[in-house]
């Protein structure tokens, strides 16, 4: 009976190392996607300032439209917090918008920087200027989509391994 | 949404509550004025008023609130969305308008490339002045712009100031949507300021009738020829004409069967005939009738409408 009882266990600690490691390599190829998605976002919003002139939240009402989760909902809620004007400005409602969308996705707080320094530059007169600063968000998401993608297979091995002999320790332990 | 509602929402939060604490009618309130540093302007009733941070309404600026460069900036933050540049060639051209056909007039250090305004930076003045039609004040001589059940190549003549836009307007209003006595026509504005149907993200905040189509922030003369091809109006209405090319653009715009209705500065026909662009449009007589303002009494009113050959229709304000 009790080697039922350890086996069990044993086996239940097994299948708890395999899911978090499942879980964390789907994160980190969700990550890739999102970068992707953001990616995207970005040049859509640079055309948005280019050639249609339209202001901020009307952009960010019209890209929310096509675009999916997280990144809906996070658009959507920047228009709204943009269009209720509480006196704050927009580099706060930019910044805020952006914590929110770090706490629905499974982007870094690294991957979301080059989009924090847009905070003081978007809504200016000058929209070279920020088409510019959109370029340059538009590098650094891209170089770090470029590392993930180089890394994201070995990353996977790790985690897996070190998850399978994370289990393994804690069957000698318990056993 | 009420023009409280629509005013209320451009300024910053304390602008905002010294105003809210006033109790003003928004009907009687024509500009407020924020300049940076400086007291807080109302233009209230014809009157210059000052207002406390509480909203106690002040006849001198002690105690005034003052405006502070945040106030302006949170209120150009508001009128432009947070985006001056989708507004980059109302600043150029000095104003804004926004939801309900007001306008903010915005002054700071102008930007110049090869000698032409690129644009306008650090903003530190700011007038709102409240948009309000004149319904019906073109009622009276909308009769007088007809001959044989036609509309007649018709100019507006005025000072500045003294309501030829208002006019202009109602005119358009009266013709676009008609009456028991004549069918309404469609009207094309080439609308070049946004003076004349304010457009907000391209809907006229004014009414300017049912059968009428707005070409908004387009300079006159490409404007006209370009209703003329898209839109087939039979009334085209432009304000203040007085470049060369404007009078070439009316000219064929007369030629394709298009009746006109524009606005000029001047006091007289006398006037316009010493000015050597519009000359030849009252010499070859291709305007028929000409609605000449005051200037003495209300905005709009009219002291005389005369014909091509100089006969007075309407005797108007004495």
């Amino acid at each position: 009976m009790v080697f039922v009882f350890r086996l069990s266990g044993a086996l239940l600690v097994m299948a708890a190392c395999a899911y978090f490691a499942m879980h964390m390599s789907r994160t980190l190829e969700r990550r890739k996607l999102e970068l992707r998605k953001l990616y995207s976002i970005l040049l859509q919003l640079k055309s948005e300032i280019r050639y249609l002139g339209e202001p901020l939240p009307d952009c960010f009402r019209k890209m929310a439209v096509h675009a999916k989760e997280p990144f809906a909902e996070w658009l959507s809620g920047l228009a709204d917090r943009l269009d209720s004007r509480e006196g704050e400005g927009f580099g706060r409602a930019w910044l805020a918008g952006l914590s929110d969308l770090q706490s629905l996705s499974a982007m870094t707080r690294e991957d979301l920087e080059p989009l924090s320094e847009l905070s003081d530059k978007l809504g200016i007169t000058d929209a070279e200027a920020q088409l510019k600063a959109i370029d340059y968000a538009l590098l650094h998401i891209e170089r770090n989509r470029t590392i993930l993608e180089n890394e994201i297979g070995q990353k996977k091995k790790v985690i897996a391994t070190l998850s399978m002999f994370g289990g393994f320790m804690t069957l000698i332990l318990l056993l | 949404m009420t023009k409280r509602e629509e005013v209320l929402k451009l300024l910053s939060a304390p602008v905002r509550r010294a105003i809210e604490g006033t109790g003003l009618d928004f009907d009687q309130l024509q500009e407020i004025r924020l300049r940076t540093e400086e007291p807080l302007i109302l233009l209230y009733r014809g009157e210059e008023v000052f207002l406390s941070r509480a909203g106690e309404m002040l006849t001198g600026e002690r105690d005034a609130y003052v405006v502070e460069a945040a106030d302006v900036k949170e209120t150009l933050d508001h009128v432009s969305s947070f985006s001056l540049y989708a507004f980059e060639d109302e600043i150029r051209q000095g104003f804004i308008t926004v939801q309900g056909g007001h306008r903010i007039g915005l002054a700071g250090q102008v930007i110049l490339e090869q000698g032409r305004i690129k644009s306008v930076k650090h903003i530190s003045f700011l007038n709102i002045r409240m948009s309000h039609e004149k319904k019906g004040c073109g009622r009276e001589i909308l009769p007088y712009l007809f001959e044989n059940r036609q509309i007649c190549h018709t100019l507006i003549i005025s000072p500045p100031g003294c309501g030829k836009t208002t006019l202009l307007r109602d005119l358009v209003r009266l013709l676009s949507d008609g009456s028991d006595r004549f069918r309404g026509v469609s009207v094309g504005v080439v609308d070049e300021r946004s003076e004349i149907g304010a457009c907000y993200r391209g809907i006229p905040q004014n009414d300017i009738g049912i059968r009428t189509d707005v070409l908004d922030c387009c300079p006159k003369a490409e404007g006209m020829l370009m209703m003329i091809r898209s839109m087939s109006p039979v009334v085209i209405a432009v304000d203040e004409i007085g470049q060369r090319e404007d009078i070439d653009a009316l000219s064929y715009v007369m030629n394709c069967g298009c009746h006109i209705l524009a606005t000029v500065h001047g006091s007289s026909i006398d006037d316009i005939r010493n000015k050597p662009v519009l000359r030849r449009l009252v010499e070859e007589k291709r305007f028929k009738r000409f609605i000449v303002l005051s200037g003495k009494g209300r905005p709009g009113e009219v002291e005389n409408i005369f014909d091509d050959r100089g006969s007075v229709l309407y005797p108007g304000y004495t």
